[in-house]
């Protein structure tokens, strides 16, 4: 009768064990614990086909919720975390991924990237599809988890005065020859 | 003996291609109206500066080249080829200050792409551009749809005899109404009646599939623009693939299709006459082209087994054969995707799609149904005449707008454009492979420039030689103008050069 506990703790940690290597076994596999980034999904996509991954971007465009679900597109680009704008941290095309999740898992989710705004940076975690079969096709990620990594920002566009200046002299240049090329017409249709 | 030109031909060149630039000063209007709205002021001094530019370089070659004489055949073509060059280099002033290039000729290459309604961008951080950038863009496309020439035509001038020669120099040849400039009317009123019920529909859609009112307003007008023009430009990276919507793609396809049909149908069936639609070769040879195109994409895609599901085959296959057959460029799939997931043979599919092209006298590219047409029946006419006796005058007639019977000079003419397309893509393979992108990813984009597409697979890049840039902008220029203007502008040179 004393050993009845012990019995009881063992068989107790025993199911815990089995079910932990079921659930392992039953859940797709992980490619890889680390970040994916697009590109490698991309160069990749039959590998990782099917496979649970970890993506990180920055949340771009728009949310777009269909009912209990949304679409959020993550850019894992440079451009996310670039402070200003401008020729000189340019790195090339935008590069991302288009992730589906629960409309829920994204409320957190304050600025959206544009011209305006960094957008918050989000790691997903879920399985990735190739051509997904329920989404006609698209690659996609189906997210399990979401998680806001930094928070984005609105990005100050300074008033560029030099522009300004430059704009101003050719209008007055463009009036200069309007009125010229007006009374040149004017000329020649008196003579006519 | 070649005559070297006088000065009053310059005069006449330099007159009437002022006033082409003043049009393009005009257009950006709307981008500045758009940064106001916004207010993005950067941008909107950007704008003022492509304005005033635009304004300064076309009154002043109006000044100095004052002249009251009107345009020659010559003049026409020339002053169609040489404004779209300078059109590029002026237009491209916002672009460039934007910050999103990485040289002045990587803008250059964007506006020609608008212009001719390719839809390949060489922008940098698209998803970070401005409202006013992005209508910029759009309306490029736009506009160059229905041909920079039609929009001063329309605007600009008062009716002069030879502006048929520059309308005609910018490869549009029907008249939809006795007078040229009732026809660039009429080509507007046309576009803009699409523009308000397909932006439309394209917005309650947006709005529907869960974008805020304002953004999906913008979305649904840029979106409309690159589909009816054929030009491909969209607001995102992802292209259509952004909004993840099967009612959106199927109304851009719609769209594009309906955008890439000829002129003077569009005319035809608003006048009334409906039966033209399938009566008319170019209908008839696209709708066969298409199903030969798709059926070698759809091979290729179920050999690899890209798609588990048929319905997702047609769904991905279809919408970017059609979009490479109407020579638009949309996307609902990534780049890379055609080289990591569909292979060479459905690759060749859509590059063939792309290589033959929409309409004639449309805002398509490419070697033109109404040409393939020709050359089909031209075939047809031989192998009657074959199995004909020898006695019997075998007549071919096909049927555009009105029955014409084919004759051998216009037989002679589509063959030497298509060869001259090939000739250019051909042209822009070459260099690309040259460069060392395996032969079907260099051919792929190079047809893709040639025939105003704007597909890619990924070889078309801000970090691509400058030569191969150089070579793009060429065969988008050539491709969009049909090759006879930019003969003309080089003989024009030639001229100068030899002439006695």
């Amino acid at each position: 009768m004393r050993n009845r506990p012990r019995v009881q703790k063992y068989l107790y940690s025993s199911f815990l064990t089995a079910l932990l290597c079921c659930l392992l076994c039953l859940s797709p596999a992980r490619a890889d614990a680390e970040v994916v980034s697009s590109t490698e999904l991309m160069e990749r996509c039959r590998f990782y086909d099917g496979k649970m991954v970890t993506y990180r971007g920055e949340v771009i465009g728009d949310v777009m919720i269909r009912g209990e679900h949304t679409w959020i597109n993550l850019n894992d680009d440079p451009y996310g975390t670039r402070r200003g704008r401008g020729s000189k941290g340019l790195a090339g095309y935008n590069r991302g991924q288009s992730i589906w999740c629960k409309a829920n898992d994204v409320k957190d989710i304050t600025y959206t990237g544009d011209y305006r705004h960094s957008g918050d940076i989000v790691e997903v975690t879920g399985i990735f599809n190739r051509a997904c079969p329920e989404h006609g096709g698209d690659m996609d990620i189906h997210a399990i988890k979401v998680d806001l990594i930094k928070s984005g920002h609105r990005v100050s566009h300074p008033f560029n005065i030099r522009r300004a200046l430059i704009a101003l002299v050719l209008l007055m240049i463009s009036g200069g020859l309007f009125t010229i090329n007006r009374l040149k017409v004017r000329k020649h249709e008196g003579r006519g | 003996m070649i005559l070297r030109p006088h000065l009053s031909d310059f005069k006449t060149i330099g007159f009437y291609s002022g006033k082409i630039i003043m049009g393009i000063g005009l257009l950006m209007f709307v981008p500045l109206a758009v940064a106001l709205i916004f207010k993005e002021w950067n941008p909107s001094f950007d704008f003022l500066i492509g304005i005033f530019s635009c304004f300064s370089v076309g009154l002043f070659l109006q000044i100095i080249c004052y002249t009251e004489k009107d345009l020659s055949w010559m003049h026409g073509m020339v002053v169609a080829s040489f404004s779209w060059l300078l059109a590029m280099i002026l237009g491209a002033i916002p672009h460039y200050l934007s910050g999103h290039f990485g040289s002045y000729l990587d803008s250059c290459f964007d506006l020609m792409s608008g212009y001719t309604t390719t839809g390949l961008y060489l922008l940098q951080d698209l998803d970070h551009i401005s409202h006013a950038l992005n209508m910029w863009r759009h309306l490029l496309t736009y506009a160059g749809g229905q041909g920079i020439i039609v929009i001063a035509l329309t605007f600009l001038f008062r009716g002069t005899a030879g502006a048929f020669k520059m309308y005609v120099g910018e490869a549009k040849e029907e008249r939809l109404l006795p007078n040229v400039i009732q026809t660039a009317r009429a080509i507007w009123l046309v576009s803009l009646s699409y523009l308000v019920v397909g932006s439309l529909a394209l917005w309650i859609i947006a709005v529907w599939e869960g974008m805020p009112v304002v953004r999906g307003l913008l979305h649904g007008i840029w979106v409309f623009m690159g589909a009816w023009s054929t030009g491909g430009f969209a607001p995102q990276s992802y292209n259509i693939g952004y909004y993840h919507s099967l009612p959106f793609e199927i109304v851009t396809m719609i769209i594009f299709i309906i955008g890439s049909f000829n002129f003077a149908l569009h005319w035809a069936v608003w006048t009334g006459d409906k039966r033209e639609i399938y009566r008319n070769i170019e209908v008839i040879s696209f709708f066969i082209t298409l199903m030969v195109t798709f059926s070698l994409a759809t091979v290729g895609l179920m050999k690899l087994g890209v798609y588990p599901h048929v319905i997702d085959i047609f769904r991905k296959g279809f919408y970017q054969v059609v979009s490479g057959h109407t020579t638009t460029g949309f996307m609902t799939i990534y780049s890379r995707e055609l080289v990591r997931q569909w292979g060479s043979l459905a690759m060749v599919g859509v590059t063939m799609a792309m290589a033959m092209g929409a309409s004639a006298c449309s805002t398509a590219g490419g070697f033109k149904g109404l040409r393939m047409g020709i050359i089909f029946k031209a075939l047809m006419q031989d192998i009657k005449r074959i199995i004909s006796p020898e006695s019997s005058v075998v007549v071919q007639k096909f049927h555009h707008i009105r029955d014409i019977v084919l004759e051998e000079r216009v037989v002679r003419a589509a063959l030497l454009i298509v060869l001259c397309y090939i000739g250019s893509y051909s042209l822009g393979t070459i260099i690309g492979t040259y460069y060392g992108h395996p032969f079907v990813q260099a051919m792929f984009d190079a047809v893709s420039a040639g025939s105003n597409t704007g597909l890619s697979c990924g070889v078309t890049s801000p970090t691509m030689p400058t030569l191969m840039k150089i070579v793009y902008i060429f065969e988008m220029w050539v491709g969009r103008l049909e090759f006879v203007s930019i003969f003309a502008l080089a003989g024009f040179i030639f001229a100068v050069v030899r002439g006695k």
